[in-house]
């Protein structure tokens, strides 16, 4: 279970508060008028931010005074999610270790990336690139996985498998998942497939955001 | 099959051990090139020593005994040669020389040489020279060279012996006046060079009308090149020697070999080489010179005290050094 | 990474450096005799020396400066300009090109039988200040042209547009347009050129003629060589060092900028310039080839004409020596570089005043005179192993030390860039230590060529060093010109000047990217 607690975040001229629970094997949607502080709730948690006061804890440790490689998390930015110099097939296998080249190679195809594994990040399109961001994001072993704005520059053509693989991942690995979200439609679709979906909106001079369980089921 | 270490051991035993032994002399850069003595002597004294002659050059005499001072102990120099008779004060108080074991009484009686670590082997007086066809009327002492706002040339006394003998000639003639003296020539001079070729060639490529160098210079030219062209302007005041010596260093390996090759400089044979190589005076009677040597010796020679000199170089180097700064 | 502010490991790559800066100082101060004489600072020659210095650095950046921005302003509005590539690698090798070569050039034009010495009954004189400021303006005005034309470049299409659609004249475009564009740079490239200047020795060692226009290395190098006075070599280093990294703090360098990128991008303004304005944008570039161009024709044709007799062995050997001390040296400078800006990269996102310590440190070299460091090191070793033995590997420890900063001034930017872009996705993939040089090791390859050349053609330019530890019966090629020149034997100089002309020219052409980068 992920708790933040009264998590202050200074951002000059601004200043977020957070606080949620987040249910292990649950989602959490976050939304809100872009530039207000979604993307520094991801930072935050994943440790690219000093924190001014407050509290995070996974499975009931403080993860406030840790490293961003000690933290059981895993991000997806908005971009600079690959190495732009080295092949989709060399960036995949840097972030996978732990996988073995099969399963590496089935994921692409399951996200229709395969044919461009020998080529550079470059040279690929806005969707293709995301979703090899997203396969570096989810099949890490980390229990938390952070996703910011994931399906914003999917082609519609493979929008609803690539959420829907997504899903698949996030649901047989039992992660845990914080996501920024940008269109309604991609929520609804979330939370049609996933149980325990919970949403939180984060606003500009509002002091606590509030999550508010959802519990559609499907 | 002999395993390449075998090898290795088996050539050392067969090409033989014996190598030639080596003096390394130190010297002036322009007595090694090809135009100087360097080549003949290297030649006449190989030929009696059964040895390998080494020569390692520095920009000029003075350039020689710095490098010596930073090399201390760790010294390769077997013999030191081309410092003369104002500085070799300075290499016996620092201790970089040792005696020299050789009879010196083959050198010609007014020269009177009595220095047990200093062999000389050749001398010459500084003077300016100029080219005739430019100057028409040479200066005859520092007041009138400046007056005559030529371009002249001469080197650094901190590097030079020719730099040094010209701060020691200034002053010798004025012992009280010299900043003034140096500041006239300020204006006038066109470059301080670090060695005497340098400046010299800059002079025969028309850099100027005067060069400090010595009463023989202008032998070279009748004789090597023909061309009667350049002369020495002789002061009414004076001139001073300058007594080009060699010695052995204090840590040589092989001083014997030093000592033999010392006295091989004062050899009629060596002393042959020297006029028409180094264009100096040679330190022996009975060595024959061309006429053009005639006018080498001046009328007036100046008598210099080296413990003098060696007391006062600094602030007189000082004194240059703040009154051309300006 | 772990952003820790105790982390230590990433400051013992500093550790070479620092070191050898320690070694030079105890070097310099056990074997001095002489106590300090801080009266020294009052003595005239010491006041005239420090006044010619600042005074010869200062007129040579504002020379080259002026001349250079007619020249990018010619460029960057005249995009039909005859042969503007070859230019731009004239430009690389004009500032890159070793001072020997030129100051050969300049004496075969200028010097007292010059080609071009018409001064009459006297000919003109090299010597002195007016040669030091124009050898100056010749190896540092290139450098000023590419930095003033790519900030020219910067400004973006619309702007250009604008200012015709406007109607702005000359002087409106200017104050508008161009002085904006180039203001944020001149600061920093004026201070780059000062201390380049300020510390210039080949240059004022052969054409200052005499101690009226000393500088301050020129009298460390004497101090040191002539009067083996290391007291007197330390306080002037100490003045040196100072004044040139007071010059650098004011300008307010921070690594920001880096002046020396290799590629310079060409793109047209599309504005319409008037006749007038074309003839005289046509003419200084006419101007600007003919005096880049004249000192190298010069070394060729001297060296190539019949009469002069070829060199063979000895410049053989001496090409020889340049090319091992020069190829170990760039081979020591490029990986320490790399290494040594690893404090400062590790501390930039967090602790930015910790970083700017880490690359000052890295840095530092670059402000302290290379002859002090050398005689430090000569005095610190001369009595604890045979110097004529170790020369080479001293030469090239030293040189490549000389090079560092050079190195960390050109990755730095680069690096920091990428670690501000990536840093997060490292910690987010946590890749094992291999991996991560890995990663770094193939994004920083092709940025390694042109900077090994960079070195390698700065490395063969090298003097100071090898005045003091060279033998010179085993000259490298800068040592045997400036031996050749100084005895005014110019056809055998412009042969050797000529050979190290060519090796430059065939780096800096590996150096220039011929292919867009892939990035």
């Amino acid at each position: 279970m992920l708790t933040v607690a009264n998590l202050v975040v200074d951002r000059p001229p601004h200043r977020f508060h957070y606080d949620f629970v987040v249910p292990t094997g649950g989602a959490l949607i976050i939304k809100g008028p872009s530039g207000e502080g979604k993307s520094t709730l991801l930072d935050a948690l994943g440790g690219f931010l000093t924190i001014a006061a407050g509290e995070v804890t996974w499975d009931g440790q403080s993860l406030v005074d840790l490293q961003p490689e000690q933290r059981p998390m895993t991000t997806l930015f908005q971009s600079h999610n690959l190495f732009d110099h080295l092949t989709v097939a060399r960036n995949v296998a840097l972030a996978l270790p732990q996988l073995p080249l099969s399963e590496r190679v089935a994921a692409l195809e399951a996200l229709g990336v395969s044919e461009q594994q020998d080529q550079y990040p470059a040279n690929l399109s806005g969707g293709q690139r995301q979703r090899v961001g997203l396969i570096t994001a989810l099949l890490r072993p980390e229990p938390v996985v952070l996703l910011d704005e994931p399906f914003r520059e999917l082609d519609p053509a493979t929008r609803f498998q690539t959420i829907s693989w997504v899903i698949e991942q996030v649901t047989a690995r039992n992660k845990t998942l914080l996501l920024v979200s940008h269109n309604a439609d991609d929520d609804a679709l979330i939370q049609s497939q996933m149980t325990d979906v919970r949403e939180t909106l984060v606003r500009l001079n509002d002091h606590a955001s509030t999550a508010t369980a959802n519990t559609a089921q499907n | 099959m002999i395993s390449l270490r075998q090898l290795a051991w088996l050539s050392a035993l067969i090409v033989p051990v014996s190598v030639a032994q080596t003096l390394t002399v130190y010297t002036y850069d322009s007595f090694v090139s090809e135009w100087g003595p360097g080549p003949q002597l290297e030649t006449l004294f190989e030929a009696q020593c059964d040895c390998d002659l080494n020569f390692v050059g520095s920009a000029d005499g003075v350039a020689m005994l710095n490098r010596l001072r930073l090399e201390g102990k760790k010294t390769q120099a077997d013999v030191l040669l081309g410092l003369d008779n104002l500085i070799l004060e300075q290499a016996k108080r620092e201790q970089l020389v040792q005696p020299h074991g050789v009879d010196t009484s083959a050198v010609s009686a007014h020269l009177e040489w009595t220095d047990a670590e200093f062999v000389p082997f050749d001398y010459g007086y500084f003077a300016w020279v100029y080219d005739t066809t430019r100057i028409t009327t040479p200066a005859t002492s520092f007041e009138s060279l400046i007056a005559s706002d030529a371009r002249i040339i001469y080197q650094d006394p901190r590097t030079s012996t020719p730099g040094f003998g010209l701060m020691v000639w200034i002053n010798q003639l004025y012992p009280d006046s010299a900043n003034h003296i140096w500041k006239g020539l300020a204006p006038l001079t066109e470059t301080v060079s670090q060695g005497w070729w340098e400046g010299y060639s800059l002079f025969l490529n028309g850099g100027a009308d005067y060069v400090l160098s010595y009463t023989t210079s202008p032998a070279y030219h009748i004789l090597a090149e023909s061309d009667q062209r350049y002369a020495a302007a002789p002061f009414s005041a004076g001139h001073i020697a300058q007594i080009e010596v060699a010695a052995i260093s204090a840590q040589s390996q092989q001083p014997a070999l030093a000592s033999q090759f010392l006295s091989f400089l004062i050899s009629p044979e060596a002393q042959a080489v020297i006029p028409t190589t180094n264009w100096m005076l040679p330190v022996i009677d009975g060595v024959a010179l061309d006429p053009a040597f005639d006018g080498a010796a001046p009328e007036r020679t100046l008598t210099v005290d080296p413990l003098q000199v060696l007391n006062e170089k600094t602030n007189w180097i000082r004194a240059w050094r703040s009154a051309v700064a300006q | 990474m772990a952003f820790s502010r105790r982390a230590v490991i990433p400051w013992l790559t500093l550790l070479p450096a620092v070191l050898a800066s320690t070694i030079a100082v105890w070097g310099l101060l056990s074997a001095r005799r002489e106590s300090f004489d801080l009266g020294f600072f009052t003595d005239p020659y010491f006041v005239s020396t420090l006044t010619f210095s600042l005074k010869q650095a200062a007129l040579s950046c504002v020379l080259a400066l002026l001349l250079a921005l007619p020249v990018a302003r010619a460029l960057t509005f005249m995009p039909q300009l005859f042969g503007r590539r070859w230019f731009m690698t004239l430009t690389a090798l004009a500032f890159v090109m070793p001072s020997f070569v030129l100051i050969t050039g300049l004496m075969i034009l200028l010097g007292a039988n010059g080609w071009l010495n018409f001064g009459d009954p006297r000919p003109w004189s090299l010597f002195g200040l007016q040669g030091i400021l124009l050898a100056h303006v010749y190896l540092n005005m290139p450098l000023a042209v590419r930095v003033l034309y790519q900030a020219l470049q910067s400004v973006p299409q619309d702007s250009w547009r604008l200012s015709q659609q406007h109607r702005l004249t000359g002087w409106q475009r200017w104050s508008h347009i161009e002085w904006p564009a180039i203001k944020p740079h001149v600061g920093l490239l004026a201070a780059f050129i000062f201390v380049l200047c300020f510390n210039s020795f080949a240059v004022v060692l052969t054409l200052g003629g005499g101690p009226k226009s000393t500088t301050l290395e020129l009298a460390i190098y004497q101090a040191l060589k002539y009067d083996f006075n290391l007291s007197e070599a330390l306080l002037l280093s100490v003045v040196q060092a100072v004044i040139a990294g007071s010059v650098l703090l004011a300008a307010g360098y921070s690594g920001k900028s880096s002046l020396f990128r290799i590629a310079v991008q060409h793109r047209p303004t599309g504005l319409a310039v008037s006749v007038a304005n074309a003839l005289g944008h046509r003419l200084v570039y006419a101007v600007a080839w003919v005096f880049l161009l004249l000192p190298i024709v010069a070394v060729m044709i001297k060296a190539l004409s019949h009469g002069t007799q070829l060199q063979g062995i000895p410049l053989l050997a001496a090409t020889g020596q340049s090319l091992l001390i020069a190829v170990s040296a760039a081979l020591v400078a490029v990986p320490l570089g790399w290494l040594m800006l690893w404090p400062a990269r590790h501390f930039q996102g967090t602790h930015a005043r910790i970083a700017l310590w880490a690359e000052w440190l890295a840095l530092h070299h670059m402000v302290i005179p290379t002859l002090v460091i050398g005689v430090g090191w000569f005095a610190f070793w001369v009595s604890r192993i045979d110097i004529n033995r170790a020369s080479i590997p001293l030469l090239v420890m030293l040189n490549a030390l000389v090079l560092v900063p050079f190195v960390v001034l050109q990755l730095k930017p680069l690096l920091v860039l990428w670690d501000q872009q990536h840093r997060r996705l490292l910690g987010n993939w946590r890749p094992n230590l291999w991996h991560r040089f890995f990663i770094e090791w193939t994004f920083i390859v092709p940025t390694l060529k042109p900077l090994f050349a960079l070195a390698l053609v700065l490395a063969l330019g090298d003097v100071p060093l090898f005045a003091l530890f060279g033998q010179s019966d085993q000259p490298t090629l800068t040592w045997y010109i400036y031996r050749l020149a100084g005895s005014y034997r110019l056809d055998q100089a412009a042969q050797a000047a000529l050979m190290l002309l060519l090796l430059s020219s065939l780096l800096i052409y590996w150096m220039e990217p011929r292919h867009a980068n892939r990035r």
